[in-house]
C-alpha cells in the first residue's frame, strides 16, 4: 500500500513536472512566512500580502439568519407576484425544476405575492417592506443586493451554499477564506468567531458552516457561546489558578525550547505562541458572566 | 459517550440532548466515540479530525491555541493525567525523579534528559508548594472527573504530579511526530 502510494506520488511529480513543484514550495513558503509572523507576535499577515486596495474595513460582521423572514416579505417587492396571486406557476418560471419534499404532492402550484405592504424609503426609494419600518428609516446608509441566488431547492444544501459557495459541503466557509487570505492583527483573540442563536428550534446549524473544510483547522470559526465559558475549555480546571497556570506554562516554554535547540522546527516556535495565545485568551475573551 | 461540555447538542438544533456515559462507557477509545455530524464532539474537531462529510485524501495537522486549552482544560485530559499521577506517585512513592523517568517512557518512549529532569523538578516543586499553602484547590482539582482517588495517597503531591503529568501531554514531543 505505502509503495503504492509513493509510486503514485513520484508519477504525480514527474508528470506535473517543476509547476507542481513550485507551486508546493509556494505554499510551503506561505504557510511558514504566517507561522513564524505568529511566533514572533507581529501582527499575522495573511496570504494576500500586501493586500491589492487599501483596506477600509476593520471587520466583518455578517448575520445570517437562518429561518428569518424572506426576501418576499423584507427587500424584494414583486408586485406581479400579487396582481396574479393564486395562479398556477407558469412553466415558463419553473422551467422543468424539481420539487421539494414538501411541495411535491400539491396538486396545483399557486403564485403567492407578499402578505406584507411594500414602501419606497429613503433619498434612494429602496423597497422596504412594512416589517422593517425602523430599518426603513436607515435605509440610505445599507446597500441591498438582491441579485444572489442558489440553485438549491431545500434549506440545507441552499446555506452551504451561502457559507462556502458549493452546495456540497467540504469547501471552506467564508470567515475561514477572510482569515486564511488577510490574516488576523490580533493575537489574543480569534480571528473569525462564530456566535449561534440558542434554543430557538428550527433548521439545525451544521459546524461545517463554520469549517474551514480543506483548509487547516486553524481557520475553522471558533464558537463563542453565551453563559460564563463563552469558548470551550476555556476555563481553567477548578483549583487551578492564573499564576498556577503561569509557572506550568512557563515551565512547558522551557521544555520547547530544549526540544526546539535539538530540532530547529519552526513549528515549534509556533506551537509555543500558540500555547501563549491560549493563554491570552484566558484573560481577554469577554464573559456574560 | 466521553466528557464533552454541556448543550452543545441543544444549541444545534439537534432536538437531542447529549447523555454522557457512566463507568466503563466513559472510558472507551476514542475510534467508538459517538459521532452527529450535526455537532461533532468538539475536542476531535479542534485536533483536525475531519467532519465526515466528504471524502479527505490527507489530514491536516496544526496548531491552534484551542489545542492547547484541550489539553489544559478538557476534564478528559485533567482526569487522565491525574490517574496516571496516582499510578507514578503509588509505584514510586519516595523517589519522584523515578517518576519522571517512568512519565517519560509512558509518553514519548525514552528517558528525560538531564535538563528536562531539571525543569521537571522545579515545575513539580512549585506546584507542590502551591497545592500545600492552598488545601482547597487540591479538592477542586482532584474532583474533576469521575474516576474516584485511591484511599491513603497525598493529595497535594497527587495534585502537583498531575500537573506535572498535564505538562508532558500538551508537551511537543508528546504530541507531535518530527
Amino acid at each position: 500500500m505505502n509503495n503504492l502510494v509513493e509510486r503514485r506520488h513520484w508519477l504525480q511529480r514527474m508528470g506535473l513536472g517543476f509547476g507542481s513543484l513550485a507551486a508546493s514550495y509556494l505554499m510551503q513558503r506561505d504557510e511558514l512566512r504566517a507561522e513564524t509572523a505568529t511566533a514572533a507576535g507581529i501582527p499575522t499577515g495573511g496570504v494576500i500580502n500586501p493586500t491589492h486596495h487599501a483596506p477600509k474595513a476593520k471587520r466583518v460582521i455578517y448575520l445570517f439568519q437562518a429561518g428569518g423572514p424572506s426576501q418576499l416579505e423584507t427587500w424584494d417587492y414583486k408586485p406581479l407576484l400579487n396582481e396574479r396571486q393564486g395562479e398556477p406557476l407558469p412553466d415558463s418560471v419553473r422551467n422543468g425544476q424539481r420539487l421539494t419534499g414538501m411541495s411535491g404532492n400539491q396538486a396545483i402550484l399557486p403564485l403567492a405575492g407578499s402578505m406584507f405592504k411594500f414602501e419606497q424609503q429613503g433619498k434612494a426609494g429602496t423597497w422596504v417592506s412594512e416589517l422593517q419600518p425602523h430599518l426603513a428609516k436607515q435605509v440610505d446608509r445599507l446597500a441591498v443586493i438582491k441579485s444572489m441566488y442558489t440553485e438549491a431547492i431545500n434549506h440545507d444544501p441552499a446555506i452551504t451554499m451561502l457559507q462556502t459557495g458549493n452546495q456540497i459541503s467540504g469547501r471552506p466557509s467564508i470567515g475561514s477564506w477572510l482569515h486564511y487570505g488577510l490574516g488576523s492583527d490580533s493575537d489574543n483573540l480569534p480571528a473569525f468567531v462564530v456566535l449561534i442563536t440558542k434554543g430557538k428550534g428550527g433548521q439545525p446549524l451544521y459546524s461545517r458552516l463554520w469549517g474551514s473544510g480543506f483548509l487547516p483547522a486553524r481557520y475553522q470559526g471558533v464558537q463563542f457561546r453565551s453563559g460564563k465559558e463563552p469558548v470551550l475549555y476555556l476555563d481553567n480546571p477548578p483549583g487551578i489558578s492564573r499564576e498556577s497556570r503561569r509557572s506550568m506554562l512557563d515551565r512547558l516554554k522551557q521544555l520547547h525550547e530544549l526540544e526546539q535547540s535539538r530540532l530547529a522546527d519552526p513549528e515549534l516556535a509556533t506551537r509555543i505562541g500558540q500555547y501563549e495565545m491560549a493563554y491570552q485568551m484566558q484573560a481577554s475573551v469577554p464573559r456574560s458572566g | 459517550m466521553p466528557y464533552q461540555p454541556a448543550g452543545l447538542w441543544e444549541e444545534s438544533g439537534t432536538g437531542k440532548t447529549y447523555h454522557q456515559s457512566k463507568g466503563e462507557g466513559l472510558y472507551r477509545r476514542s475510534l467508538y466515540t459517538f459521532w452527529r455530524r450535526t455537532a461533532p464532539p468538539p475536542s476531535m474537531l479542534t485536533f483536525d479530525a475531519t467532519s465526515r462529510e466528504s471524502c479527505a485524501a490527507r489530514r491536516e495537522v496544526t496548531t491552534t491555541p484551542l489545542q492547547a486549552l484541550v489539553f489544559l482544560n478538557d476534564p478528559q485530559y485533567v482526569e487522565a493525567s491525574r490517574v496516571l499521577a496516582e499510578k507514578l506517585l503509588t509505584t514510586h512513592v519516595e523517589e519522584p525523579s523515578a517518576r519522571w523517568d517512568e512519565l517519560f517512557r509512558r509518553l514519548i518512549s525514552r528517558q528525560p534528559t538531564d535538563n528536562e529532569r531539571t525543569v521537571i523538578n522545579e515545575l513539580y516543586e512549585e506546584q507542590l508548594a502551591y497545592f500545600q499553602t492552598e488545601g482547597i484547590h487540591v479538592d477542586e482539582f482532584l474532583q474533576v472527573g469521575e474516576r474516584p482517588v485511591g484511599e491513603g495517597v497525598d493529595r497535594a503531591d497527587l495534585a502537583a504530579t498531575a500537573v506535572v503529568v498535564q505538562t508532558v501531554i500538551a508537551y511537543d514531543e508528546t504530541v507531535m511526530l518530527r
